[in-house]
């Protein structure tokens, strides 16, 4: 295990995260008869606005300033839990899944804190749905940690994908994808498209940010869609054991995820918040089914 | 001063047993129950630095407020009752300590003369005295113990294959620990005692069950029903700990209902390593012993530090309704800040001391689960869920705290106070200790047995976790210094509301708002009442010039037990009482008849 490809390996999918940006738009403009923009858009967006002089609402309490840099810090130190280039992690050993339950539940407090302190209607707003979906996420999360290290004998993203032929697999798999959509702030859950208080979570949360904090919010939202869908894929699909082209099918497979789920999306509508988390909840549902189906699969039960 | 230097002692007492240094003293005084015994090995000295470094803080804070001399007299004791459990080696001591540690927040509760807090000080003397009994006659019970003259308990595990006593002990520890359906005192008690009390009894005092249970349950296990009912009632109580937490409105009960959650989570473990012993898993039984106790070391700090910082908010606006309170950050910083990372602790949130300690927790848990056949298994799961919907309504109950009360406009009323600069001196030493154990989690379970070698087979390895936190701290700092470097500074500004002018306090979220979707979605589970009072209205109910809006969730068992048992036993206490007042005939009477009683059960009892 050698920390130094691992890190570079996080980078390299962290500087492409924005291409799912990217991927969304695309396939949403072909799906409304547009071009939809280049594969470049989304980076000149995140310079443009980086070059921006940012605001900060005068009600807002100390550390505002340093909230996007911290909060893009975590979800950048939560790659490294993932077996990106390697057979094992950088960090996280054998209990990689859950310290990243637990480092993505420090990215949703500081996200909450930093929409809360603003003081505004929004703000709060954004806070509180933000809390209760993640919330509900985590139940789902932490049982899907648990039939993997029932299957596996560790609560650590294997090296090798689960074994398609158990049943149990694709409970877990149906359950994190449901957990990525949440954490993705995509519909049915939250639309990144609108602006209506009605609708809005993540987007509240991030209203009163602008110029280079708003860049870096932005990014750390790609980063972390990115990174849940690289966990998906690291369990799902079979993947050469380390080097250049482990990675990159991890990073084009990621593009790929993100323009499946815009096709998908483009085909439903978001769902009153008290739907969504009925979601949530069967998601940790289908994952405790997970954890008894996994008792059944094993040799003598 | 006092209870500073026996804080001082305590942590250095529990500073040298963790470092190995065992130690055991016999008195030379046969004793009631054979001689007085006081015995410290890791165990002792993780729980003995729970309280010591609690009890530091709390005396530190306890020098700087006022405080009636009363209640000032009796923290000593507390503290001295607080340190002797984790040492005490025989029957005896371990209840003079148990009653030492449960009487004197009892006594200082009562003291304060509130009629809501002689109500509470009742339940909670009630509950206590009800543990302490249960865990004399089990000490008493307990079979051939080595040592021993009259049979009692006299040091280390209680042998197995005694169910009576083991039960007795265990019901001691729930009803001690606050586990649901124990529970309902806990939050009626520990907010309305003074801040550094209340750090007290909910940092250091409840980890003392759990305590109890691994000294003297674990090593033996019990039966797997019973094992797997402590481990859903843990369970239970930190999913619904935590829900409460969510309903509640005041600052320092929000605080104690997620003890609850806490304690909770500790008794859930416990469960499993009481089946995994019973099981003959010995190495895992053991890892289940140092994740408690690395558990209720760093809760405590995260707890003491939150209820001091509630102590300081009380004293300075003399408010802890957190409808009334808000935007604090500009009237004390350092506060401030102390209670963000108090909640990131709390919430067991990388890098504080919460983290590894969680992570050894939910880690030992699923390295149980391949060990059980599928029917445990499958409960043990049901465990986790709840353990899981506990951690996150948790991590909501603690953002509604820190920043529904520091963050925010300002509600009224301002504080009376200025908050002096060191208000936050005592909750951040608490907190230092915290980040320490975080960031370097070596520096704790190198000192647990099998937190070096066994853990390395088990799913947790602490020192990359210590390693994540400072990575994570690294690019954290870098980020910061890129972005500041660049004269980026965000410009000043009014928030934006919709081209209106800026939003005031009634426009912005409460703390109360913050959680409102779980409040929504959890009210079939906690059904909590709803009481609307409008005032000053013209036109019926349409425009109200006040109104007072509250939702009393009440804990199940006060309607469905506490309630009927009070109404069913204070006819017979009063007809009791009576007989207490009349005439010496009578009473002496009644003796008569109870010593004859007794003499002709005599033959009867084994």
């Amino acid at each position: 295990m050698n920390p130094a490809p691992q890190a570079a390996a996080a980078l390299l999918l962290i500087a492409a995260a924005p291409l799912t940006v990217w991927a969304e738009r695309r396939v949403k403009a072909w799906n409304q008869l547009r071009r939809g923009p280049g594969p470049l858009q989304p980076y000149r967006d995140l310079r443009r606005l980086w070059a921006k002089r940012a605001l900060a609402p005068n009600t807002a309490g100390p550390g505002y300033a340093s909230a996007p840099a911290v909060a893009l810090g975590t979800v950048c130190a939560a790659f490294l839990l993932l077996p990106l280039s390697g057979t094992s992690s950088a960090l996280g050993g054998g209990a990689g899944l859950l310290v990243l339950a637990l480092v993505l539940a420090l990215h949703r407090f500081l996200q909450a804190g930093q929409a809360f302190t603003t003081g505004t209607p929004f703000g709060g707003l954004g806070a509180s749905r933000e809390l209760f979906l993640g919330g509900l996420g985590e139940p789902a999360f932490l049982l899907a940690a648990a039939a993997i290290a029932l299957k596996t004998g560790e609560a650590a993203v294997p090296a090798s994908p689960l074994a398609a032929s158990d049943p149990s697999t694709w409970l877990v798999l149906v359950s994190l994808t449901l957990l990525w959509v949440a954490e993705s702030a995509r519909i049915p859950f939250d639309n990144p498209a609108t602006h209506l208080e009605l609708t809005m979570v993540h987007e509240a949360m991030v209203l009163e940010s602008s110029g280079w904090m708003l860049a870096l919010y932005e990014l750390g939202a790609a980063a972390k869609q990115t990174l849940l869908a690289a966990l998906l894929l690291l369990l799902a699909v079979p993947l050469p054991e380390s080097g250049a082209t482990r990675i990159l099918l991890v990073a084009a497979g990621s593009v790929v995820l993100s323009a499946l789920l815009a096709a998908a999306e483009s085909g439903i509508a978001k769902v009153r918040l008290f739907r969504a988390s009925h979601i949530l909840i069967m998601a940790a549902l289908v994952a405790f089914l997970a954890g008894i189906v996994t008792y059944l699969e094993r040799p003598g039960a | 001063m006092g209870s500073l230097l026996l804080s001082a002692a305590a942590c250095a007492g529990g500073a040298a047993l963790l470092g190995g240094r065992g130690f055991s003293w016999e008195s030379s005084w046969p004793g009631p129950l054979g001689p007085l015994r006081l015995e410290g090995d890791w165990l002792s000295g993780v729980f003995l630095l729970t309280a010591g470094l609690v009890g530091l803080a709390a005396s530190l804070a306890g020098a700087r407020s006022p405080q009636a001399p009363r209640v000032a007299a009796l923290t000593p004791t507390f503290l001295l009752g607080l340190f002797a459990v984790p040492l005490a080696a025989d029957a005896f001591t371990l209840v003079a300590a148990w009653e030492l540690m449960s009487l004197s927040p009892g006594l200082m509760i009562l003291l304060d003369e509130k009629a809501a807090s002689r109500r509470a000080a009742l339940l909670y003397l009630v509950y206590s005295q009800i543990s302490a009994v249960a865990l004399l006659l089990g000490l008493l019970l307990a079979p051939d113990t080595p040592g021993a003259p009259l049979g009692a308990w006299a040091g280390g595990a209680l042998p197995g294959g005694h169910a009576a006593a083991s039960l007795l002990v265990l019901l001691a520890a729930l009803i001690k620990g606050g586990v649901m359906p124990f529970h309902s005192w806990l939050p009626e008690a520990h907010p309305v005692a003074p801040g550094h009390v209340s750090a007290l009894m909910s940092g250091a005092m409840v980890a003392m069950p759990a305590y109890l249970v691994i000294r003297l349950l674990e090593p033996n296990g019990m039966d797997s029903p019973v094992a797997l009912t402590v481990a859903l009632l843990g369970g239970l109580s930190a999913a619904l700990g935590a829900l409460h937490a969510l309903h509640t409105r005041d600052l320092k009960r929000v605080l104690a209902m997620t003890t609850v959650a806490h304690v909770g989570a500790m008794f859930s473990l416990l469960g499993i390593g009481l089946l995994l012993a019973d099981h003959q898993e010995a190495a895992l039984a053991g890892a289940v012993a140092s994740a408690v106790s690395a558990y209720a070391l760093t809760h405590g700090l995260a707890k003491g530090a939150l209820f001091l910082v509630a102590g300081e908010v009380h004293h300075a606006t003399g408010e802890t309704s957190l409808d009334r309170l808000g935007g604090l950050w500009r009237f004390s910083r350092p506060l401030a800040a102390v209670a963000a990372v108090g909640g990131v602790a709390l919430a067991a949130l990388p890098p504080l001391g919460g983290f590894p300690a969680e992570l050894s927790l939910l880690a030992t848990f699923l390295a149980a689960l391949p060990l059980l056949g599928p029917m445990q298994g499958a409960a043990v799961l049901g465990v986790t869920f709840l353990l899981a919907v506990g951690a996150g309504a948790g991590l909501a109950a603690v953002a509604k705290v820190v920043l529904g009360t520091f963050h925010g406009p300002v509600r009224a009323p301002p504080p009376a106070h200025p908050i002096p600069r060191g208000a936050a001196t005592a909750p951040a030493l608490l907190l230092a200790v915290s980040a320490a154990v975080g960031v370097l989690p070596g520096l704790l379970w190198r000192h647990l047995p099998g937190g070096a070698e066994s853990l390395s087979s088990l799913p947790t390895p602490l020192g990359e976790v210590g390693s994540l936190g400072i990575l994570a701290g690294g690019a954290v700092v870098a980020l910061v210094a890129a972005a500041v470097t660049r004269g980026k500074a965000p410009r000043s500004a009014e928030p934006w509301n919709c081209g209106s002018p800026p939003p005031g306090p009634r426009q912005a979220y409460t703390a109360q708002g913050l959680v409102m979707p779980f409040r929504i979605l959890f009210a079939e589970i906690l059904r909590p009442g709803s009481d609307l009072k409008l005032q000053d209205a013209p036109v019926a109910q349409f425009a109200p010039g006040k109104g007072h809006y509250a939702d009393p969730t009440p804990q199940y068992i006060e309607p469905w037990v506490h309630q009927p048992l009070v109404r069913f036993l204070a006819p017979k206490i009063e007809t009791l009482r009576r007989l207490h007042r009349g005439p010496v005939q009578a009473y002496l009477l009644v003796a008569l008849l109870v010593l004859v009683l007794i003499l002709l059960a005599l033959p009867v009892i084994p």
